[in-house]
């Protein structure tokens, strides 16, 4: 179990390939290999898409599916940063009320924003939305925080609670949002609150694939000092970890990352749980390894996922959260029901 | 080497720990005694750093413990915990290589490999390197988690100041392993590093300590040196037993029995 074989990274990296090349082919209109080659050629020759096959695959498909990988690398990532943090294999990103947050934000726009002036739509028009998102989850995120610290030290369990505090407010006032709100406005904000690729842009996926590079590069160098709490945070501190400056960190650069991809494409749920649990499962709970293999596991399984949100009712859409919470869910009771480790003695997680 | 000077630990009113001084210099073996709730675990926090006295002070070579910084610390001083709850599955050789962390980057090098390695076999615990920590036993764990901290005071056969922190270390070991961790600790001590261990054998300590310290409701009560014989009136003040105190057969001390 802790040791993977040499061929499990090279294996993800073909299946992460394979997945992307498959997932740009299927959908309303199938674009062949061939398709996808002339469309780059003509997009490095400076002219535009020659036929609508390219104009499909450069400006819809393309989009879509790297926003989808980094997207699912994202969440992944994110679920073990924080599991790391708190310690507790069942923490998801969304739990210190980032995504609750960014929810938020995003229904106060979509109610709100009809009865702004037309110059702030004009002028913010589909930034709108993600940059009230990301402004909402940064905000519940530091408000957990700050309350969590109470007098000097941040106690994982604190913040956890706070966090379930933090995230029912955020919850109750996306509620009230829709309440008020009229049908197409309520509509959505469920839509958003379900999570969809639909419509990605690629200024969408060089905001977050910026985001996630950069954090992913911090997160790596972290990975040691990760580690080290799997002891305890006082644990850590003996083994050289300043653990008070590692938990602003992680938080700030976690906090940083999901919101902005939850500002784009909506909630997404179950993804930052499964994927780590997956990932630990197969090659053991070493940061090291497990932030790499996470990160294209999470991208894999994201671009399953719509490509089912694609094609499972086409030519309708499903959203995707509900199809990662309705295989995830399952599967990941399936886990901790036939795990060897749960039984394991010690008890495994706990 | 390290010198606690008149510290206190309080929660509210109350003092886990009132006025204690100290003084352990390189090279000396210190163990500190006393009944459950004495004060002996916060007292070993506030000397390893983690925790900051509410009065007084922690000097650890001249320099007050809280000015260091953290990894620097940890390279000068290494702490085996009363109880570890690891939370994720990892392998025992995951755990030891933690104890070289705050010497290496990103890769360990060879030689933190091979000391790994070594203080892995001093502890007998190679057999078990790759297993699940979670499967191992009590006393493979915490042979385990002590060869992560021998690993962290680093290569014990060169001269070195370090101190060493041990709370409760031989708890969960079987009578051979409990005086092999304790002589491991010891011979660190003919290379300059001191050890201070929380121990509730009366019989180990006696054997192991330069000089050890009772404790009562936070204070130190009594401190006994090598030289100096223990008697039944102090174990009775400290753990209201009623023991007896024997010599040794070949005059290596005294022996109690309860």
């Amino acid at each position: 179990m802790l040791q993977p074989t040499k061929y499990f990274f090279p294996a993800l990296i073909i299946l992460l390939v394979i997945v992307l090349l498959t997932a740009i082919a299927f959908g309303a209109v199938s674009i062949t290999l061939p398709d996808m080659f002339s469309a780059v050629k003509h997009w490095l020759q400076g002219k535009g898409a020659s036929n609508i096959y390219e104009g499909v695959f450069l400006q819809i498909r393309l989009p879509r599916v790297m926003l989808c990988m980094i997207t699912g690398a994202v969440l992944a990532v994110s679920g073990v940063l924080m599991q790391g943090l708190f310690r507790n294999p069942i923490v998801e990103p969304g739990l210190i009320g980032t995504s609750a947050g960014a929810a938020f934000g995003a229904s106060v726009v979509f109610v709100l924003s009809t009865g702004m002036s037309k110059v702030i739509q004009q002028l913010a028009g589909p930034l709108l939305v993600p940059l009230f998102a990301f402004g909402g989850g940064l905000l519940a995120t530091y408000a957990v925080y700050v309350l969590a610290k109470g007098t000097r030290r941040v106690e994982v369990t604190t913040l956890l609670l706070i966090g379930i505090a933090v995230n029912a407010v955020g919850l109750s006032g996306t509620g009230f949002m829709s309440y008020i709100a009229r049908d197409p406005q309520a509509r959505s904000i469920t839509f958003w609150n379900l999570g969809t690729f639909s419509g990605s842009t690629w200024m969408q996926v060089w905001i977050t694939g910026f985001v996630a590079t950069l954090v992913f590069i911090l997160a790596i160098r972290y990975a040691k000092q990760l580690n080290t709490l799997v002891l305890g945070e006082e644990e850590a501190n003996y083994a050289g970890v300043d653990t008070e400056k590692l938990k602003r960190k992680i938080m700030l650069y976690n906090t940083a990352m999901v919101s902005v991809a939850t500002a784009f494409v909506g909630v997404i749920s179950f993804m930052g749980l499964i994927v780590p649990h997956l990932m630990r499962l197969v090659i053991g709970s070493d940061n090291k390894k497990l932030l790499p293999a996470s990160m294209m596991a999470g991208a894999i399984l994201l671009t399953l996922a719509d490509m089912g949100a694609r094609l499972l009712l086409a030519p309708a859409e499903i959203p995707i959260g509900i199809i990662t919470s309705l295989v995830g869910a399952p599967i990941f009771i399936f886990l901790l029901r036939h795990t060897n480790i749960l039984n394991a003695k010690g008890g495994g997680y706990d | 080497m390290i010198d606690v000077q008149q510290v206190s630990f309080s929660i509210g009113k109350s003092f886990l720990v009132k006025d204690v001084s100290l003084m352990i210099p390189p090279g000396e073996f210190v163990v500190i005694m006393g009944a459950n709730g004495a004060g002996k675990s916060t007292l070993l926090k506030m000397m390893s750093g983690v925790l900051h006295p509410t009065r007084g002070n922690v000097l650890f070579k001249g320099k007050k413990i809280n000015k260091y910084k953290t990894e620097e610390l940890a390279r000068q001083r290494a702490v085996l915990s009363q109880h570890y709850h690891i939370s994720f599955p990892l392998s025992a050789r995951e755990i030891v290589l933690m104890g070289r962390y705050p010497y290496y980057k990103n890769h360990p090098l060879a030689i933190d490999n091979a000391i790994v390695d070594n203080q892995m076999k001093k502890m007998e615990v190679m057999h078990v390197s790759d297993r699940n920590y979670h499967t191992l036993s009590g006393g493979e764990a915490q042979k385990v988690q002590m060869s992560r901290v021998l690993a962290q005071i680093g290569d014990t056969s060169v001269i070195q100041q370090k101190l060493l922190l041990l709370d409760e270390p031989v708890s969960h070991l079987d009578i051979k392993y409990q005086h092999q961790l304790l002589n491991e600790a010891k011979s660190l001590c003919k290379n300059q590093v001191a050890v201070a261990a929380v121990l509730h054998d009366v019989n180990l300590a006696l054997k192991y300590a330069d000089k050890i310290f009772f404790m009562k409701e936070g204070r130190i009560i009594q401190s006994l040196s090598k030289n100096e014989n223990i008697t039944a009136g102090l174990l009775k003040d400290i753990f209201d037993v009623d023991a007896n105190v024997f010599d040794l057969p070949d005059g290596q001390g005294k022996f109690v029995s309860y």
